[in-house]
């Protein structure tokens, strides 16, 4: 009896929050199928048969999802993509989070003062970069492999953290209760942990599943220009690279790692859209 | 106010020369040389040469200082292999890009407006679900692959419009179009969610009580009150529109300053990518002080904060 009750508002939570379940839901598999992606893929992605090249979609349920120009099949390369888009995803998203998180918290504590101004100078000249030009920079220099294409993400991305986490931090330093646990005796770090970084998840929760979109566009992007995630390795950039050359004649072929790209970023929007509503009474209606 | 936009511009001004230091001793950390990817088949002499008369042969901080000295002039340095200058060559590609940036958002503008208040004004009902959804969807494409759906209806299918590089005013429509869908999606969320926002505000019902006609609080108080958001997220959209257009350039090959830049890149021509670097950095840093300066004059409680206008 008491079970069926839970079940059912279980139901009804998730009728009050569909988006935000079938973002969920999409993440998820995605993690699953990227994580797995080696157990997942029904064919090894980088076994070549040129006598059934670019295979048209659903005509052979060996390759699904077709082949590709050198005979390579379609769903299991992009079984792979997925797990280099998740993977470079969230690591430059947590890494960006991290730094910025710390930086943001040290320059709230002491602002105003020379370490405050100096770390928000920083960032300003970070974000006077244009990310596109600073990623060409930097992976023309270092050579592009999964390491240094997340490590470039977060370098573009860690300023706006440090920016939302100061300017949430520095509106608590005058509240009563920091004032109240200062009396008590708290020390600065169990006040920075406890206190106001306890405040700061409302600002940062929803912004991860959102930059985690944007990052795996970011690197999706990088690697369709050929300097991210190059062959042999595979990326769903790549694959669309790979695919531009045969626009006019199988315009299929670019058309389907587009549609496994944008489904992905979706679940990923409706989450980070979700989870702000959430958090956010104003924009509850 | 005076005084904050001076302080904003000192600082813009030290953040530029930063970047200007930065990005000038990352290119020259690149590896390749130069002078072998111009004159691949010259003798080792011969490369020398043009080495020395690229000033190459001297040190970092030296040929900084030279750089310098000539960009208070206005000289940015010669294209190594546009055989121009760079101011010259950036005269040329900038037109272009600006073309499809002002079309981009003129358009984006207008269908935003118009969408944004017909999902605004009804809202949650069908109309609304629908725009939502569809902006939702636009904003999750990304640029590149817009552009080749593009190119496959619109070149491809119907051959109605060019797809590959600049053969007049048509080229633009396509790029401009790839532009213009993500930025409308942004900016008719933003519309309808302060539509929607203004219309529960006490203030317009007290106007609807007044006997103020529909179309008059439409313009007068509810439209107007988006005006601040809207300006806002175009301003931060701005900063991704002008990435956009180095992708979207790639892909149709458009002789704009974003496909420049590209090729500067991987040819090593360091005076002109120099140039590009510079050239964005101080539109980025310029437009962060027009959109904190906007908002503080638009919004009378930044004001406040800020220590009175």
């Amino acid at each position: 009896m008491k079970k069926k009750n839970k079940f059912k508002s279980v139901l009804q939570w998730i009728g009050k929050n569909r988006l935000f379940t079938i973002g969920i839901v999409i993440v998820v598999t995605y993690l699953i199928v990227g994580i797995f992606a080696p157990v997942i893929a029904p064919q090894d992605p980088a076994k070549a048969n040129p006598s059934i090249r670019l295979l048209k979609p659903f005509k052979d349920s060996e390759h699904i999802l077709g082949t590709d120009a050198i005979g390579r099949d379609i769903l299991s390369r992009l079984i792979y993509g997925v797990r280099t888009s998740v993977i470079i995803g969230f690591c430059s998203v947590l890494l960006a989070a991290l730094t910025g998180l710390i930086v943001g918290i040290i320059s709230g504590l002491t602002s105003p003062g020379p370490i405050d101004s100096i770390l928000m100078r920083i960032t300003d000249v970070q974000m006077g970069f244009p990310f596109i030009v600073l990623a060409m920079i930097a992976l023309t220099l270092f050579s592009p492999n999964e390491v240094s294409v997340t490590i470039v993400l977060s370098l573009a991305l860690w300023p706006a953290y440090a920016r939302t986490v100061r300017s949430n931090v520095i509106p608590q330093k005058s509240t009563d209760y920091i004032a109240a646990a200062k009396l008590m005796g708290a020390s600065r770090w169990r006040i920075s942990v406890k206190y106001i970084g306890k405040n700061l998840v409302p600002a940062m929760l929803p912004l991860i599943p959102l930059d985690i979109a944007g990052m795996i566009i970011n690197e999706s992007l990088l690697s369709y220009m050929s300097l991210g995630i190059n062959p042999p390795k595979i990326s769903i950039g790549n694959i669309m690279s790979d695919a531009r050359t045969y626009i006019a004649s199988d315009s299929w072929y670019i058309m389907i790692p587009g549609i496994v790209l944008i489904i992905m970023v979706l679940g990923l929007n409706f989450v980070g859209d979700n989870l702000q509503v959430h958090f956010d009474p104003k924009l509850r209606k | 106010m005076l005084g904050t936009v001076l302080k904003r511009l000192v600082q813009g001004i030290f953040v530029t020369i930063c970047v200007i230091f930065i990005s000038f001793v990352i290119l020259r950390m690149i590896p390749g040389d130069p002078a072998k990817v111009m004159a691949p088949t010259a003798t080792p002499e011969q490369q020398q040469l043009i080495r020395d008369s690229m000033g190459l042969d001297k040190s970092i901080p030296q040929q900084f200082k030279m750089y310098m000295a000539n960009l208070v002039k206005g000289d940015l340095g010669e294209s190594y292999f546009k055989s121009d200058t760079v101011v010259n060559v950036m005269k040329q590609a900038v037109p272009l890009s600006l073309i499809l940036l002002v079309s981009a958002i003129v358009t984006s503008i207008l269908l935003s407006i118009v969408l944004g208040t017909v999902a605004g004004l009804n809202g949650n009902s069908w109309i609304d679900r629908l725009i939502s959804s569809i902006a939702v969807l636009f904003q999750s494409m990304p640029n590149y692959w817009v552009s080749s759906v593009l190119i496959i209806i619109f070149s491809v299918n119907l051959g109605v419009l060019p797809s590959m590089d600049y053969q007049g005013p048509a080229s633009c429509v396509l790029p401009t179009v790839a532009l213009a869908l993500p930025l409308t999606a942004v900016l008719t969320k933003v519309v309808r969610s302060s539509l929607i926002d203004s219309y529960n505000q006490e203030f317009v019902k007290v106007a609807y009580a007044r006997g103020i006609s529909k179309v008059a609080i439409y313009f007068k108080y509810a439209l107007r009150n988006s005006v601040i958001p809207f300006v806002i997220a175009l301003g931060t959209q701005l900063g991704f529109l002008v990435g956009s257009i180095v992708v979207v350039e790639y892909v149709f090959n458009f002789p704009g300053i974003g496909y420049t830049v590209l090729n500067a890149i991987l040819r090593r021509d360091y005076n002109l990518v120099q140039g590009i670097i510079i050239l964005f950095s101080v539109f980025f840093i310029v437009l962060n002080i027009v959109i904190d300066l906007g908002s503080i004059r638009l919004d009378p409680r930044m004001r406040k904060a800020q220590g009175g206008l």
